[in-house]
C-alpha cells in the first residue's frame, strides 16, 4: 500500500513539474527574444526578475527542475537497466533525498543572490 | 501510452535524457559562469570576447553590462548551435509530455485530437519564436 502510494506521489509530482517547467519555456522563450529589440527591453525584463515575486518563482523553478530532472533520469534507469529495477525504493528515495538537498542549498544561493 | 505507440515512448526518453545534459550546461553558463558574484569579465573568455569591453561597462554601471555579456555570448557560433539544439529538445518534450497527458485524460472523441494538435501548434509557434531569435541575433545592432 505505502509502496503504491510513494509511487503515485513521485507520478503526479513529475505531471505538476514537467507542466510547471513548460510554461517557464514559453515565458523564458519570450523574455530572451526581448534581447533582439536591446538593451533597454532587455534590461526592463531583467529587472522584472529581481522583484521578490519572480525570485520566489526562480526558488519553485529551481526544486522543479531538479525533481523532474532526477525522477526523470530514475525513470529511465528503471526502464532500462535490471539493476535499478530492483532498486526501485531505494532509487526513489534517493530521488527525493538529492533533490531535496540540492533544492535547499541552491534555493537558498538562489534566493541570496542579486 | 500505447495508443501513441513506442516510437513517442523512445524519444521522450532520450529527449528527456539529453536536456538532463544540456539543461546543466545552459543553468552552469548562464547564471553562474556570468551570473551573479561572477561579475569579474575575465571569467567570459570562451568565444565570447569583449564587444568593445562590454560597451565600455554598459558606460559605466556594470550592472547595465549583462546584456553585452550575454550578446557577446549568444553571438558565438558555438552558442548558437547549442541554443536551438536546447531549444529543439525543450520545446519537444514539454509539449509532448503536454499532449500524453491529454491522450491519457481527454476521452472526448473531437477534443482529444483538437487540444493535441493545438499543443504542438503552439510548440510549433514557439520553436520559431525561440529559434529566430537565436539566429538572428546580432550584437554589432546595439
Amino acid at each position: 500500500m505505502y509502496k503504491i502510494r510513494a509511487d503515485m506521489i513521485s507520478w503526479i509530482l513529475h505531471k505538476i513539474t514537467g507542466f510547471a517547467i513548460v510554461s517557464f519555456l514559453i515565458f523564458h522563450i519570450w523574455g530572451m527574444s526581448q534581447m533582439s529589440k536591446g538593451p533597454d527591453a532587455f534590461n526592463a525584463v531583467i529587472e522584472a526578475y529581481k522583484t521578490p515575486l519572480f525570485k520566489f518563482g526562480e526558488v519553485l523553478l529551481l526544486g522543479a527542475i531538479l525533481f523532474h530532472g532526477l525522477n526523470g533520469m530514475r525513470i529511465i534507469l528503471g526502464e532500462f537497466t535490471r539493476w535499478a529495477m530492483d532498486r526501485h525504493r531505494l532509487l526513489l528515495v534517493l530521488t527525493y533525498m538529492i533533490a531535496g538537498t540540492l533544492f535547499i542549498i541552491g534555493g537558498i544561493a538562489l534566493w541570496r543572490a542579486e | 501510452m500505447s495508443s501513441r505507440g513506442s516510437k513517442g515512448w523512445l524519444l521522450q526518453r532520450i529527449s528527456g535524457a539529453l536536456l538532463f545534459i544540456t539543461l546543466g550546461v545552459h543553468f552552469y553558463i548562464y547564471h553562474y559562469f556570468m551570473g551573479p558574484g561572477m561579475w569579474g569579465f575575465e571569467s567570459i573568455g570562451y568565444g565570447a570576447n569583449d564587444l568593445e569591453t562590454l560597451r565600455l561597462m554598459a558606460e559605466s554601471d556594470p550592472t547595465q553590462a549583462r546584456f553585452y555579456a550575454l550578446a557577446s555570448l549568444f553571438a558565438a557560433p558555438v552558442w548558437k548551435v547549442f541554443d536551438i539544439l536546447f531549444i529543439t529538445l525543450g520545446c519537444y518534450h514539454g509539449f509532448y509530455g503536454i499532449v500524453a497527458n491529454i491522450e491519457d485524460m481527454v476521452t472526448h472523441p473531437t477534443w482529444r485530437p483538437v487540444l493535441s494538435w493545438l499543443t504542438y501548434f503552439a510548440a510549433f509557434i514557439l520553436w520559431v519564436m525561440g529559434v529566430v531569435t537565436v539566429i538572428s541575433f546580432n550584437p554589432q545592432l546595439f
